[in-house]
């Protein structure tokens, strides 16, 4: 498999998840092509991996925690207004809208971490080993991030939250 | 309150389908080069700052002080420079790397296949205009002396973008701005701010 032919054929999932990731398309445009660069550069080496795909995908986890890391600002979290929905369209749409434009906000880490639980589906041992942390601090990163989100958990979610000091 | 299923909603919906593979791949190709450029660039950059450094050690012994340095600019070239404003108009300087504040690495500019490029074009009459990579810009602008001009952005259109390149364009085209020419490459350096490097693109 030449790299053109793999990254043709991934360009597609792998940029819907960066701009998951990101939360902006310009973003996750620099964030894809400096890790395709990257892995090009590479690809003697990474297109004989076993886990190829998931070593691209830390590529761009890591190209995006990196990204200009001295610039990047944190935004202020304000507090969510309380919503009482009504399980309508309208509403769930707003809670949407509201979940998304609070995601932006969210330090990368803890994005990071948010997009692949609940996104990609992996558990705390794989993020953590995709982010390069113990599986406890990216528990801390979804604990926190969940509470500015303001998510409730329900009883079977497998989200253990660290106990309160 | 959301709940884990809005969450998930919230995440798929913040997916955007991919620009076309060959556009995007072809912009690698184009960025690949700027790279390898840079690569070659930052030995370059490094002995001429060594250079300008004994420079200014030499004019500050002799008790003067240098009229106009452009090798403080982190990208003074070896070769000679040109400052003659008539060189600036007629052509389409397309940003190519930005030397942020107190970098010493330039930073390239990414090839977006998707936005128009960040150009930038002189008129000869006092105007300038283009890109910043996120809105479209235009200003005035003032020649002050050789190899120093007045720029000031007197319009641009709206696009909310907090990215470090635009902002960075915007905040060193207003104010008295450095310049010089060197193998079709335009620096442009704010005193105690960042540098600018457009290449020339066309000539009109």
């Amino acid at each position: 498999l030449t790299f053109e032919a793999y990254a043709e054929a991934h360009l597609g999932p792998l940029f819907r998840f960066a701009t998951v990731l990101a939360g902006e398309r310009g973003l996750a445009e620099d964030v894809v092509m400096e890790a395709l660069i990257r892995v090009r550069a590479q690809w003697e080496r990474i297109g004989g991996l076993d886990q190829r795909d998931a070593y691209v995908r830390r590529m761009v986890v890591n190209e995006y925690l990196s990204w200009r890391r001295k610039w990047s600002r944190l935004v202020p979290v304000a507090e969510p207004a309380e919503r009482t929905g009504q399980g309508n369209l309208a509403d769930e749409h707003a809670v949407r809208e509201e979940l998304v434009a609070q995601l932006r906000r969210l330090p990368r880490r803890q994005r990071a971490a948010v997009v692949l639980r609940f996104y990609e589906d992996l558990d705390d041992a794989e993020i953590a080993e995709m982010l390069g942390c113990r599986a406890v601090t990216v528990r801390g990163y979804i604990s926190r991030a969940l509470r500015t989100l303001r998510v409730e958990l329900m009883p079977s979610e497998p989200v253990r939250l660290p106990r309160e000091p | 309150m959301p709940t884990v299923d809005d969450l998930r909603a919230a995440l798929v919906a913040c997916e955007q389908p991919p620009p076309p593979a060959g556009e995007f791949l072809a912009a690698m190709d184009d960025r690949t080069p700027a790279r390898a450029r840079r690569r070659i660039l930052l030995p370059v950059l490094v002995a001429a700052c060594v250079a300008a450094i004994a420079a200014l050690g030499v004019v500050l012994a002799r008790g003067g002080a240098p009229h106009h340095a452009p090798a403080a600019n982190p990208t003074t070239p070896a070769s000679p420079t040109v400052t003659n404003p008539a060189r600036l108009v007629g052509v389409d300087w397309r940003l190519v790397a930005v030397i942020p504040t107190g970098a010493t690495q330039p930073v390239p500019v990414p090839a977006r296949p998707t936005r128009p490029d960040p150009v930038l074009r002189f008129d000869g009459k006092g105007h300038f205009g283009g890109q910043d990579t996120c809105n479209g810009i235009g200003g005035q602008v003032t020649i002050v002396g050789a190899g120093t001009i007045d720029v000031h952005i007197t319009a641009s259109t709206l696009i909310g973008c907090r990215a470090v390149i635009p902002t960075t364009v915007d905040a060193t085209l207003n104010g008295r701005v450095a310049w010089f020419i060197q193998d079709n490459r335009l620096s442009l350096h704010k005193p105690g701010g960042a540098t600018l490097v457009y290449q020339a693109e066309t000539s009109r």
